[in-house]
């Protein structure tokens, strides 16, 4: 590791770094500077001209509590320490820190999403590398055209559909939930698989339609590059040009999209959440959103930029790790 | 050795089939060393890639390997041949090696390949190669990726890779490109040392042609104009693109022949390629020629006769 990958991977790390930060003034700094009293905003409005009339000491209290005295400055160094310590606020509906309600609707959103992304990663790199590996087949023509079909099709209109086939006709799923309560073990298990399989399903097929192409268009790349007319011309047979020429070649513009995707996925799925009633970090951000949580929703945009900001970490990460030009920070030269 | 008799190279397009090499017919014998010149897209680099089943285009004629005819030969048979029998250099780019995988593992390839050698093998064979071109420190160059390679060695790294498994005939596609003159000369100097390999080299470097080849083939819009031994050849070109190209070198004055060569789409018409451009163009010019057989000499011209 040379000086000059220190200058550029720290150089990386502080777009990052500064990146949360500015989120994180910017969810400061909004609510104070919009017009009226930022109390106005968090309470909302009918309450916040029932209690400036009936009870002013109560906002006064409520002021203190959202850390809305004092100068801005102050408030602001407040805010700042409070986050460092993984301080978000209380929940104004239900007074729950904002971090506990947020790191337990992650962990059901990661459930039904992990799943849909490893098996719409597998699934996207065989189908999308078998349509370009023989594009123009008959293979290719049915991969490319399904995938677009799906592709074309909204998430939310794909979970509807899915909705109506597996559930109302057919009645093989729940119509929604993350399971039935009331059972341990194996059978909580079978029923938790039940009520996640039709969501992460849905959010696989549209995922699968978006990767598909993908790792297609890659592929057909680095079919035609010069690099493998020369491989070929060495006699390689055809199954070492794809496993050692082309494959590889094709996986780093693909390693980097998909695991970009992992960050914006979890703020995705909310029209997902929303349909199966699955209660995950989208219902939570549309659940503030409707009932005007404001805590809830500055920690969860918030956490949300930090899932943003840690898979593109992790992107650039294994391409480095994959791509010896991208660790020498130089690309073709021509 | 290799014979080629008559070969066209056709592509289906969406405006039509084009047809970028047009009935060529050349021979190279063993251990002799042929240049094709000609200019960009005047099909030489089309017509090497078919000589190893890679271009993709369609292909008439006949093209002779040790009297086998290639032309149609299953691919599993091809590719036998590729790297062992024929060996390609191929046109020195930066996309010409894989930037993912190590430099001493490409050009220990072909050894894996076709002599089944242990990949560990390979590699010691690949640092001896690189050795033989005057790699300093071979065995670091060996671990290193593509893009670390000056132009220079990955000419050479190119050479090395192509010449590992000891191929009869060398097919080249402009090796010195992007090259500066002590580069060129030191090519020049490699090509015509290869022992017992015949070589078929394509290019537009005239100086690069006269120091390598024995015989020459001018190739103009997917055409031979001319063939002749080299000597003869740069002495007095019989064909007016050939004398064209001639004078362009630096010390005739840069006299570039006028206008540009036809586009693909534009080989259709009767007459000779070349007669919108030529000084010497007349009344029979309407009517395409044949290659015209002057002793050593083909020339595809109505008026070569004249001018000899």
């Amino acid at each position: 590791m040379s000086g000059n990958h220190v200058i550029r991977y720290g150089g990386r790390l502080l777009v990052y770094a500064l990146t949360i930060w500015f989120v994180a003034s910017f969810n400061f700094f909004l609510i104070r500077f919009m017009p009226g009293d930022p109390l106005e905003h968090l309470v909302g409005e009918e309450d916040y001209l029932y209690l400036t009339t009936a009870h002013p000491e109560v906002l006064a209290e409520l002021e203190t509590a959202y850390g809305l005295d004092g100068s801005l400055f102050q408030q602001y160094r407040t805010y700042l320490f409070h986050l460092a310590r993984g301080d978000l606020g209380q929940s104004y509906k239900n007074g729950v820190p904002v971090l506990t309600l947020i790191l337990q609707r992650l962990a059901r959103t990661f459930r039904l999403i992990l799943p849909a992304v490893v098996l719409a990663g597998a699934l996207g790199i065989v189908l999308g590398a078998a349509a370009g590996w023989k594009a123009g087949s008959r293979l290719d023509r049915w991969i490319s055209g399904i995938s677009l079909v799906i592709y074309s099709i909204p998430g939310y209109c794909l979970g509807m559909l899915g909705l109506m086939i597996f559930c109302f006709w057919l009645g093989w799923a729940p119509t929604g939930g993350i399971s039935s309560g009331g059972l341990t073990g194996a059978a909580y298990a079978k029923d938790a698989l039940w009520h996640m399989a039709l969501p992460a399903g849905v959010l696989t097929l549209s995922k699968l339609s978006y990767n598909i192409p993908l790792m297609r268009s890659g592929v057909l790349e680095a079919r035609e590059a010069d690099y493998t007319l020369t491989a070929r011309a060495k006699g390689v047979r055809s199954a070492q040009i794809l496993f050692c020429h082309v494959l590889p070649n094709a996986a780093v513009p693909m390693i980097a999209v998909y695991t970009m995707q992992l960050g914006l996925i979890v703020s995705g799925s909310m029209m997902l959440e929303r349909l199966f009633n699955w209660d995950g970090m989208g219902l939570l951000v549309y659940k503030a959103i409707n009932g005007n949580d404001y805590p809830v929703l500055q920690g969860s945009l918030l956490v949300l930029t930090v899932c943003v900001v840690l898979s593109n970490l992790l992107s650039d990460v294994l391409c480095a790790l994959f791509d010896p030009r991208i660790r020498d920070g130089v690309w073709d030269e021509g | 050795m290799l014979k080629l008799e008559s070969v066209s190279v056709s592509f289906p397009t969406a405006g039509g089939v084009i047809q970028p090499v047009d009935k060529v017919s050349l021979e190279v014998e063993k251990g002799g060393r042929h240049v094709l010149i000609g200019e960009t897209g005047s099909g030489k680099s089309v017509l090497l890639t078919s000589l190893l089943g890679l271009s993709g285009g369609e292909i008439t004629g006949h093209i002779f390997w040790k009297n086998r005819e290639l032309a149609g030969l299953p691919e599993t048979e091809y590719a036998k041949i590729r790297g062992r029998e024929i060996a390609y250099i191929p046109q020195n780019g930066a996309g010409s090696l894989n930037p993912l995988m190590k430099i001493g593992r490409q050009i220990g390839e072909p050894l894996q390949v076709h002599r089944g050698a242990s990949r560990k093998e390979a590699l010691a064979a690949a640092v001896e190669a690189l050795r033989e071109l005057d790699f300093q420190s071979p065995e670091y160059w060996a671990r290193q990726y593509p893009h670390r390679l000056s132009g220079g060695m990955r000419q050479r790294v190119l050479v090395a890779m192509g010449t590992i498994a000891g191929g009869e005939l060398l097919l080249a596609d402009e090796p010195t490109k992007g090259l500066d003159t002590d580069r060129r000369e030191e090519v020049a100097r490699r090509f015509r040392q290869f022992p017992g390999t015949a070589l078929l080299c394509v290019t537009h470097d005239l100086e690069f042609a006269r120091a390598v080849g024995e015989r020459i083939s001018v190739l103009y819009a997917g055409q031979i104009v001319e063939t002749a031994p080299a000597a003869a050849f740069f002495d007095a070109p019989l064909h007016p693109y050939a004398k064209s190209m001639i004078r362009s070198l630096p010390e005739h004055g840069f006299q570039s022949a006028k206008g540009f060569a036809p586009s693909h789409r534009d080989y259709g018409g009767l007459g000779c390629r070349f007669a919108e451009r030529c000084p010497e163009a007349g009344d029979a010019c309407g009517k395409s020629p044949p290659l015209l057989q002057f002793g050593e000499r083909q020339v595809r011209c109505w008026y070569a006769a004249g001018s000899e």
